[in-house]
């Protein structure tokens, strides 16, 4: 599936050392979305991650797998800027990651959404500094996105667990990240909300060419959801595969599923 | 249901009492008969005693209660902010709130009045102390109970680190504070009575303290009542801003 944005035509995965030392210039040319060259982290004595060497190229839906304690939430956390790594670089853009920011955005497992703000507060809570007129545009835009158009004045109490994860989504995607981190965030949904919110998912990704980095620890949803997929294991959590999931593989697995599915259904009929 | 209930309870209390009064075993010195209190009621409302009406010394006293309370509340948050995120804070006044919060009020009365004479000010001074440590304990709590993922959702959404207190940990920890509040003004009260034992007229507590130097109990308890009353109302305000406040109270996000 092309992209429409133009980092994607850049080449990938050299990062610019010069311009990467300045940290409010342009991003260098041909920089990955997220590199992490040789890091590690260690929690209390305890290796929870690494070395991972690992490029996430823009515009890519890179699912991380693995079983729960395998480092993959660390692994989020240190692109978030939430925990530095112990030892080794993360960079976003060619320069490295010193703290959270807004051209990462995050989705936790549970929404956390602002339980004082409504669906549309929560939304514009990331563009505070944003020109008046131009915060309404974007939290409208957004609203519609995630079809909440209707819930924008709603607490977040007053939401099912899955408008609220769309509406945690929706407060992420506002400022524009070049990044979406999310940590296993369906894994609270039932199966039927958690389908929906794949597919839409998806188009979310390809409608913004936002780079997306999903953590899960179900392996059906990181194989039809990622454009690649990274298996984990640990701890310490080391990459154990790194395969691409090309379009038709996915649709081949698909049919496979299907045919299988209506093949069972023809003998027991 | 629940209000015939409770007017069941009332009308069965003053019976009781009424049916006490009437047995004579205590002096009406002691037990004063209802009839009696209500008849201090109208009088002390329409001729007053001490020199205020009944109204004017429970004005007085709310005076005193709502301005020590709105210091208290405030500065209470205030400390249990700078307590909750600053560590240093948090080894250094720590201890000072909690033996602050464990002292009786009567206690440091004195030392009140010595400081700031027999008006206003030590009165105000001391529902002030007894109203901190509650909100103060209850904030630093509720602070550092925040659950991470709010504040790093905050950072990543790009806000500054300065105003990571006002944006979310303050409105996070809402619930608490407004707890803290209700126990705050529940102190206050119960403390209202103690800040008019020295010149406390007008005030409720004030005017207890003269009805008990004659004896006349009907006013002392007419004055309890009142204050009890009083504090009924204000507690179901504080439930009904409680309930604007943070109405999300309770469930799970």
């Amino acid at each position: 599936m092309p992209s429409p944005d133009p980092r994607a035509h850049t080449t990938l995965g050299s990062a610019a050392p010069v311009e990467a030392a300045e940290p409010f210039g342009a991003p260098p040319v041909g920089a990955a979305a997220i590199e992490l060259r040789a890091v590690t982290r260690v929690y209390r004595d305890r290796p929870a991650l690494g070395p991972i060497d690992l490029t996430i190229p823009a515009g890519e839906f890179l699912t991380v797998v693995g079983p729960s304690g395998c480092g993959k939430s660390t692994l989020l956390s240190l692109v978030a800027g939430f925990a530095p790594p112990t030892a080794g670089s993360v960079l976003a853009e060619g320069s490295p990651v010193t703290g959270p920011g807004p051209s990462r955005g995050v989705v936790f497992q549970q929404p956390r959404l602002f339980p004082w703000l409504s669906v549309s507060g929560n939304i514009a809570f990331g563009l505070k500094r944003w020109p008046k007129t131009s915060r309404a545009e974007r939290v409208a835009e957004l609203l519609a996105m995630t079809g909440l158009e209707n819930a924008a004045r709603l607490k977040p109490y007053e939401l099912s667990g899955g408008m609220r994860q769309r509406a945690a989504i929706a407060r992420a995607l506002a400022p524009r990240p070049k990044v979406l981190l999310m940590d296993e965030p369906f894994g609270a949904l039932d199966a039927f909300t958690r389908e929906r919110m794949q597919e839409e998912i998806r188009d979310l990704w390809r409608s913004t060419g936002v780079t997306v980095l999903f953590i899960t620890h179900d392996v059906t949803e990181a194989t039809t959801l990622g454009t690649r997929v990274l298996a984990l294991a640990g701890p310490p959590g080391r990459i154990t595969l790194d395969a691409p999931v090309s379009g038709d593989l996915r649709e081949k697995v698909e049919a496979a599923i299907r045919t299988a599915a209506s093949a069972r259904a023809d003998t027991t009929a | 249901m629940n209000l015939a209930l409770r007017l069941g309870a009332v009308v069965f209390l003053l019976a009781v009492w009424q049916a006490v009064a009437w047995l004579k075993i205590w002096p009406p010195v002691f037990v004063p008969e209802p009839v009696a209190v209500f008849d201090q009621l109208l009088r002390t409302s329409t001729e007053g005693y001490s020199g205020y009406t009944l109204a004017g010394h429970l004005l007085a006293s709310l005076r005193r209660i709502v301005l020590g309370c709105l210091y208290g509340v405030g500065g209470g948050i205030v400390l249990g902010l700078l307590i909750g995120v600053v560590p240093v804070l948090r080894t250094l006044l720590g201890p000072l709130v909690t033996f602050v919060r464990t002292l009786p009020p009567l206690a440091y009365l004195s030392l009140l009045v010595i400081w700031f004479g027999i008006g206003e000010e030590p009165k105000v001074w001391l529902l002030l102390l007894a109203a901190l440590p509650p909100v103060a304990v209850a904030t630093a709590d509720a602070v550092r109970g925040v659950h991470d993922d709010y504040l790093n959702a905050a950072r990543s959404l790009g806000a500054r680190p300065w105003e990571i207190p006002y944006r979310v940990v303050l409105p996070s920890a809402l619930p608490e504070i407004v707890t803290g509040v209700r126990v705050a003004v529940g102190v206050a009260y119960t403390t209202v009575v103690a800040a008019e034992t020295v010149n406390g007229v007008p005030g409720i507590g004030g005017m207890v303290r003269d009805a008990q130097r004659y004896n006349q109990t009907d006013v002392v308890v007419l004055g309890i009542i009142v204050i009890g009353l009083s504090g009924l109302l204000i507690d179901y305000l504080l439930q009904t801003l409680d309930r604007r406040l943070v109405p999300w109270r309770g469930r799970h996000i």
